[in-house]
């Protein structure tokens, strides 16, 4: 099987207010159309880490990139780099279900809009497809107009990934998308996320191991900001080269 | 999850293969001897080399699915189970493997007699291995407990073909080679039945909970190794 | 007598206490709404609201001039008060967050509110009356603003932090620059906050008298020109209320009933948009 490197990270160091470094020396490789999740116990950087594809820290001042992160042959931590455009093509799904206030089209429409599509026809065409994708059409196409307040947890997050997918980034962030939701609403989601990256490259943290297991094709396991080991998810949960690996995937700390 | 279920699927089709391998291979080895055809024989051989390789496959999906998938209830019992099974049926098919190279042997040699109850043996032992696969795919307990119960019918066989075989050869000690020959391969028919024995528990655990290896909650007769003809004679 | 006993004694008494406090509080304002509701009623006529003031002495006449007098203060202080305060509580809550300049803002604007009105109508009289040389509706409405700035830029900005910081940052993955996070998204969230606090902020200086006795004064002929001196009508009840003739003091009592209606109203109008919004 070929694999294509979508996104390649080189020697990245990160700091907090200009002091504190959050990430050393990282180095990854992430697969294109694969779901790499990255795991490791609370503070190991892996949420800041995932914050670097589409620059969340510049909207803090005083933060500081070192090393290069390169995405369709640009290194994407140049400071010549259009945010806009790079966050149209990384999107991001957060924990918490974050719907605007407004109805449920309006909130899928939002980012086309952005971009500049006003007409209607190609709007609801985009919406829909939207929500095909992210599994909900069937469940809101009666309701496109109700607030998106009145969906229900599992369906909101569902909702807030058709709105990323709207766009038609080339990646997809996940930021612990299920450990706000219901077991049923998890397992929903879950396998939406597989289907998934057949068209986009999905990156994942996530605190718990299991859904790592269950949905990642590799896995990177960062611990205080370094990267201890990677590679495909089935060498990591059953024989990992590490011993760190090995002492967290059986549940010995973190 | 849709990925694990055809996963299973997967699990449960190697499965099948193997087992229908081991049906040949059983079904051949005896065929090698009875029809005297060494290149049947031969074939059953090699084909050995099939069934280890699913062997390793099974074991090494296992694992995988049990790290990754984190199976429990029925799942969880259905891939030990695969385990569990995939290695009687690896021994089932080294018999085999044994039958036939005995049956080489034989071949060389005039016939003691017409062969009748190795034929019958194999017959019986096939039935009961096609059944415990049958009740494997069906999940069915009632025909995996059937199967159990046949297995002290090819046990009295074995002892029937055993004592016959001493009768010969303390008449004519020239047949003693053959004999032995013939005995190996009856005992070797008789542990494929323990093996598809063992298959058919496994199915009951896989479809009940329940754990009836050594006889655990239901007696079953572990067969005696009891040779007529030897010991004190009255 | 007994732990449980004396506890339930000091219940009794506390129950009693607040209940009598709360009943002496809640006589007082039935009694005054009351008052105000028998006297106002009974100076009620079609006459009140369409003819303007007659020379002193004289019966009849009405109070049209101050009601649209008032109405044009009020709808000037509005336009110039509720975009600054909202847009000064934009800042405050959005681009000086966690600053400390927006921290000394937010006190001061703390401090505007209780600051008395009558300071504030001194203040404006020195800056846009002495030195014009005349009395100016522009005047009246600059001082009512002034008070209903501080009103709205609070609000505004509490409203604004309630906002989860999560809904901007979903806003910015998409895509979008900062101003457009806060007007699409921002806003929309923290709507009926902020409305429900520009309609306080106009309940809050539709009885104001002492900024517009120095600033817009009174009139008493109809008049439009905001350039010179308004007719509104809490100065006009003032003025009739120390008057001495009768049917000044109804119309007087009827004005402030209106008065006190429309505040009413104002204030269960916002209520009932908060109990609107938050139903779902």
């Amino acid at each position: 099987m070929t694999e294509a490197v979508e996104i390649a990270i080189h020697n990245l160091n990160f700091y907090y207010a200009g002091a504190v470094q959050a990430l050393k020396a990282i180095n990854l490789d992430i697969m294109k159309n694969q779901i790499t999740a990255l795991i490791g116990p609370s503070g190991c950087g892996k949420t800041t880490l995932l914050r670097c594809f589409n620059r969340m820290h510049d909207l803090y001042p005083r933060h500081r990139y070192e090393g290069e992160i390169v995405m369709g042959g640009r290194n994407i931590l140049a400071p010549d780099i259009d945010l806009i455009d790079l966050r149209s093509k990384v999107g991001m799904v957060f924990q918490k279900p974050t719907p605007f206030p407004m109805t449920i089209f309006d909130n899928v429409a939002y980012g086309l809009r952005l971009k500049g599509i006003r007409k209607k026809e190609e709007l609801s065409e985009r919406v829909e497809r939207s929500l095909k994708h992210a599994a909900l059409w069937d469940e809101v196409k009666d309701k496109l107009w109700a607030s998106a307040y009145d969906l229900s947890g599992g369906q909101q997050q569902r909702l807030v990934i058709a709105r990323a997918l709207a766009v038609e980034p080339g990646v997809l962030l996940f930021d612990e998308p299920t450990s706000a939701l219901d077991p049923i609403s998890t397992a929903k989601i879950e396998e939406l996320v597989i289907q998934l990256k057949n068209d986009v490259t999905i990156i994942i943290v996530t605190h718990n191991m299991q859904q790592a297991a269950r949905i990642s094709d590799r896995t990177g396991f960062l611990m205080l900001g370094e990267i201890v080991e990677v590679g495909t998810t089935e060498k990591i949960f059953t024989s990992p080269s590490e011993k760190l690996t090995e002492e967290y995937v059986t549940g010995r700390f973190g | 999850m849709a990925i694990f279920d055809n996963e299973l699927a997967q699990l449960n089709e190697i499965i099948l293969q193997m087992g229908s391998l081991v049906e040949d291979s059983i079904r051949d080895s005896v065929r090698a001897l009875v029809d005297r055809d060494d290149a049947v024989a031969r074939a059953v051989v090699v084909k050995d080399h099939q069934v280890n390789a699913l062997d390793i496959e099974v074991d090494e999906e296992s694992i995988r699915l049990i790290a990754l998938r984190q199976p429990k209830g029925s799942d969880l019992r259905f891939i030990t189970t695969a385990m569990k099974i995939t290695t009687d049926l690896e021994r089932m098919g080294d018999l085999a493997v044994n039958i036939a190279q005995r049956a080489i042997e034989l071949n060389k040699d005039p016939l003691i007699k017409q062969y009748v109850d190795i034929p019958r043996m194999r017959d019986l032992t096939q039935g009961m291995t096609r059944d415990a696969l049958d009740a494997f795919v069906r999940r069915d307990s009632k025909l995996a407990r059937d199967v159990i119960l046949r297995d002290d019918e090819i046990d009295e066989l074995k002892r029937m073909v055993i004592s016959e075989l001493m009768i010969f050869m303390t008449e004519d000690p020239s047949l003693v080679c053959r004999a032995m020959r013939i005995t190996f391969i009856a005992t070797y028919l008789e542990r494929i039945a323990d093996h598809a024995t063992n298959i058919a528990e496994m199915v009951i655990y896989l479809s009940e909970g329940k754990i009836i290896r050594h006889g655990k909650d239901e007696p079953r007769d572990v067969g005696h190794e009891k040779i007529r003809g030897c010991g004190p004679q009255k | 007598m007994n732990a449980r006993q004396k506890r339930k004694i000091e219940n009794i008494i506390a129950l009693s206490l607040s209940t009598a406090a709360a009943g002496f509080g809640i006589f007082w304002l039935l009694f005054i709404v009351s008052d105000v509701l028998m006297h106002g009623v009974a100076g009620f006529s079609a006459a009140l609201f369409l003819s303007d003031p007659v020379p002193a002495g004289v019966e009849g006449g009405g109070l049209r001039n101050a009601f649209v007098g008032q109405l044009m203060i009020i709808s000037v202080a509005a336009l110039i008060g509720v975009p600054v305060g909202l847009l000064g509580g934009t800042f405050l809550a959005e681009y000086a967050r966690g600053r400390q300049i927006a921290r000394i803002i937010s006190v001061l604007a703390d401090i505007m509110v209780s600051v008395p009105s009558i300071i504030i109508g001194t203040f404006v009289y020195a800056i846009l009356v002495k030195p014009l040389g005349h009395f100016s509706g522009w005047a009246g409405s600059t001082a009512l603003a002034m008070i209903m700035i501080p009103v709205v830029l609070r609000t505004t900005e509490d409203m604004l932090t309630l906002v989860p910081w999560t809904l901007r940052e979903a806003a910015f993955a998409l895509g979008a620059p900062y101003y457009k996070v806060i007007f699409q998204v921002v806003y929309r969230g923290a709507a009926t906050g902020i409305l429900t606090g520009i309609l306080l902020s106009i309940a809050r200086v539709v009885g104001e008298t002492a900024p517009l006795l120095f600033t817009s004064f009174n009139n008493a002929f109809f008049s439009v020109d905001m350039n010179g001196p308004m007719p509104s009508l809490t100065v006009s009840i003032f003025q009739y209320a120390m008057g001495p003739y009768d049917d000044w003091h109804a119309q007087a009592w009827a004005a402030a009933f209106v008065i006190t209606l429309a505040i009413l109203v104002v204030t269960v109008v916002s209520r009932m948009i908060i109990q609107w919004r938050y139903k779902k």
